[in-house]
């Protein structure tokens, strides 16, 4: 379901894209995005949401200011610009950046998995950007 | 020389790049979050309200514009990827509270197979998907797995 989601969304949004800007198209987004995830949430956590500390909401507010207005704001103009397919391979290396992040701020450590696994993605977005 | 077209390409490579950095970003954030004050389903389900919040006020004028003239079927193909989204991220913390993470990392991490499909299949007219695509998505998601099995 996950997946299928993920790859749903992108196309999707690919085929509106054509007659609505990407500004306009990621609040729509949003607002069904909202829809969804609040019912789970109220459903399934309805507690834990009426007992949520005040300090929660200032890194919600982080997190949906680094996910969505810069995260999908971006990712949907990629899409408009190159297409669901081609943007879709490069925002999935999303995990590399993450792990560069973790050396960086967690100083978790590099090892033979993780330096094959950059190699291998840096080599398929050098493939997928590098056509005609 | 770099011509028009191939400029307009390459800054949507950027653009993809610059929202995978973002999303990794976004991970760290969520981390702590999870760590110290919420679930995932909470915190995405909040995150994503404010984030609407946000978005709509820095554009409000020109989704204000354009959304009173949009047709009924492109409302229709946003609000699904939305949905859709939505249902990834749901679907994604669901699967982790009855399956270890280290069998749904993997299937999650084939999504742009998946996109590259769907895409060939219902965007023909819209978008041409290579076999130098397919080739570098497939390298690309060997890759994601190799990264993640190496950071666990």
């Amino acid at each position: 379901m996950a997946a299928l989601g993920f790859g749903l969304s992108a196309v999707f949004i690919k085929a509106a894209m054509s007659s609505v800007s990407v500004k306009t198209a990621t609040v729509i987004s949003l607002l069904s995005s909202m829809a969804v995830t609040m019912i789970f949430a109220f459903v399934l956590h309805s507690e834990e949401i009426m007992s949520l500390a005040p300090i929660a909401f200032l890194w919600f507010i982080l997190a949906g200011l680094i996910t969505f207005l810069g995260g999908r704001l971006l990712n949907f103009q990629a899409i408009n610009l190159v297409g669901a397919s081609k943007a879709s391979a490069v925002v999935s290396s999303t995990p590399l950046f993450a792990a560069i992040l973790a050396v960086i701020f967690l100083n978790e450590t590099v090892n033979l998995m993780l330096g094959m696994g950059t190699m291998m993605i840096v080599t398929g977005i050098a493939l997928v950007v590098m056509q005609e | 020389m770099i011509g028009t077209t191939d400029k307009i390409r390459y800054s949507g490579f950027i653009f993809a790049v610059c929202a995978a950095f973002l999303y990794a970003l976004a991970a760290l954030v969520g981390k702590k979050i999870t760590e110290d004050f919420s679930s995932p389903m909470v915190a995405s389900a909040f995150s994503i309200s404010f984030g609407l919040l946000a978005t709509a006020s820095v554009f409000f004028g020109t989704v204000n514009r354009e959304a009173r003239n949009l047709a009924g079927r492109t409302w229709i193909l946003i609000g699904l990827s939305g949905c859709a989204s939505a249902l990834g991220v749901s679907g994604w913390y669901l699967a982790l509270n009855i399956t270890p993470v280290v069998v749904v990392a993997p299937i999650v991490a084939v999504y742009p197979l998946i996109t590259i499909a769907i895409a060939s299949l219902f965007l023909r007219g819209i978008e041409k998907v290579t076999r130098q695509t397919v080739i570098g998505a497939i390298i690309v998601v060997a890759g994601v797995l190799f990264v993640g099995f190496g950071t666990q």
